[in-house]
């Protein structure tokens, strides 16, 4: 659906976006992860034909943004929550899309009601929260009824209300056969939303994978935590066997190997396990392994 | 292409900056007129050429329909809702050719807006004074022709130049200086050719004709309309350049 192929974008004195290519596959939920100055609004925009790229290509459905006939009903995108006339109302502002996109009147008030704004849609947006801007803004990428939807940190700024209420709403979209890209720092959110998740650092990739692909390859992945009334005789067991074992608590160790191999070792042991779990990294120890640490913000 | 218009329609109706330039072209259409017609003698406002001057007052609307060809396409700079205006129509000359279309059509209405204004003014206050506007008179009925024709033309033109800029205030600020010290400055260096630059086209515009403004620095009206919609053009096509290869 989505594919940026050797993607390159220099400005005057950086380099924002250096050779990327990944594909968005559709009926997914595609998070689009990097630390501030990564490359990844820019990446969003050269997609919507908003900046232009140095070299190489980011297409949707096979043709750039720019080629494609009537777009907001193939794409909806959420960019800032600030690209609104203070002075104008929320309708007004939809009307004008839709206007212009040649979408019937009645399906403004339609949208409006979808992100729950209808109460609120004749007041100037100057007096809209930034929870109900985003909505305005999602709003505004629902008009053309598009089966993809491209986000740029929607979650930027919003209270937990917010944040539950859009990730409720992409769920829902999705459920339908929706397609979503959504860039985002907030990486537990995405961990909870995402299938795949593109990591750029520095304008390149450094990862395209399933979550549970890229957690479980972590180096924080891989070992097991055990609960057992014979915590100190199976460590003995598991230095022996040439395994790294620590013991915490008394009962509890945290082993250096897969939970099959500790659950081998302690079977032939003969020791009595209460608890044997594998531990997966978060997305976020991932991450930061993939970005050499660098500061997420 | 029509879509596109009845969204331009749409966004300086619903937004108030082109009804303050409104009210201020009108203020400074009906002060000057009143001014005038309660300053001059009974027998100079009688004299055709005096009542052509005082009409000419509405060209003021020229200057305020460039501006608001500034403000439809500055606004949209200055508010960043050109990123949405460009997400709905990626072909960025089509929204361009929709507000310079639109530009043309609001400098008309305000330029006859101004000669409406200035005519219900002068009419009836003439009339009081035993006087009759000659509306018949060829040369006067040039300078309301040449105002409307330079309000569409300054209209458009608006909207190329504010498409050089990246926000409003800036785009405004250099007109206004244009106009107040760079017209000037280009005159002067132009020397005897000064009746080239764009303002002294616009000028020849609502002269009426050569003879009838009896400034010899101008164009004559249709030569003068001719060099002014050559400016608006280059301003036209070097706006889109400008905005299509911008990033946004």
């Amino acid at each position: 659906m989505i594919e940026v192929a050797d993607l390159r974008k220099r400005y005057r004195k950086a380099t924002a976006v250096d050779g990327l290519s990944f594909t968005v596959p559709a009926g997914r939920i595609t998070g689009f992860l990097g630390p501030n100055g990564a490359g990844k609004t820019t990446t969003l925009r050269i997609l919507l034909g908003l900046v232009h790229p140095t070299a190489g290509s980011a297409t949707i459905d096979g043709l750039p943004y720019r080629r494609l006939e009537n777009p907001i009903e193939i794409v909806g995108a959420v960019l800032e929550a600030t690209n609104f006339h203070s002075k104008r109302s929320g309708r007004n502002h939809l009307r004008m899309l839709a206007t212009a996109a040649g979408v019937p009147a009645a399906r403004v008030d339609q949208v409006l009601h979808d992100v729950e704004l209808g109460s609120v849609a004749r007041r100037a947006v100057g007096g809209y929260s930034l929870g109900m801007r985003q909505r305005l803004s999602v709003a505004g990428a629902l008009l053309g009824g598009p089966r993809l939807l491209v986000l740029d940190e929607p979650a930027n700024g919003l209270d937990p209300e917010g944040i539950r209420w859009l990730r409720d709403f992409l769920r829902s979209f999705t459920s339908s056969g929706g397609t979503v890209f959504i860039s985002s720092h907030v990486l537990a959110e995405v961990q909870q939303l995402a299938d795949d998740v593109v990591i750029i650092h520095r304008g390149r990739l450094v990862a395209h994978e399933t979550i549970e692909g890229l957690t479980a390859r972590s180096r924080a992945a891989g070992g097991s935590r055990v609960r057992t009334p014979q915590a100190e005789e199976l460590r003995a067991r598991l230095e022996e066997a040439g395994i790294q074992a620590t013991v915490s608590d008394g009962n509890r160790l945290e082993v250096a190997a897969p939970s099959e191999r500790v659950g081998e070792v302690a079977a032939a042991g003969g020791i009595v396990l209460h608890e044997l779990s594998s531990e997966t990294a978060s997305l976020e120890e991932a991450f930061l392994e993939l970005t050499r640490g660098e500061t997420v913000a | 292409m029509t879509r596109q218009l009845a969204a331009e329609v749409l966004k300086i109706r619903t937004v108030r900056s082109g009804y303050w330039l409104v009210l201020s072209m009108a203020v400074l259409v009906v002060l000057p007129v009143i001014s005038v017609l309660a300053s001059d003698a009974a027998e100079t406002l009688a004299e055709l050429g005096e009542q052509r001057q005082i009409v000419r007052i509405a060209a003021t609307a020229d200057v305020f329909a460039l501006l608001l060809g500034i403000v439809l396409i500055g606004g949209e700079l200055r508010h960043g809702t050109i990123t949405q205006t460009f997400l709905v129509e990626p072909v960025r000359e089509r929204v361009l050719a929709a507000k310079a279309v639109l530009g043309a059509v609001l400098g008309c209405a305000l330029a006859l807006a101004a000669v409406g204004l200035v005519l219900v003014i002068a009419i009836p206050w003439l009339a009081g004074n035993g006087i009759d506007l000659e509306l018949g008179d060829g040369e006067l009925q040039r300078v309301i022709l040449g105002i409307v024709i330079a309000g569409i033309l300054a209209g458009s033109l608006g909207v190329g130049w504010g498409a050089l800029f990246r926000g409003q205030g800036s785009a405004v600020g250099a007109a206004l200086i244009w106009l107040l010290i760079g017209e000037n400055v280009l005159r002067v260096v132009l020397g005897e050719h000064r009746e080239y630059s764009p303002g002294s086209a616009f000028a020849a515009v609502v002269s009426g004709s050569r003879s009838a403004s009896g400034d010899d620095d101008l164009l004559g009206m249709w030569p003068g309309t001719a060099l002014a919609l050559a400016y608006t053009l280059a301003f036209l096509v070097a706006g889109t350049l400008a905005l299509s290869r911008r990033d946004v």
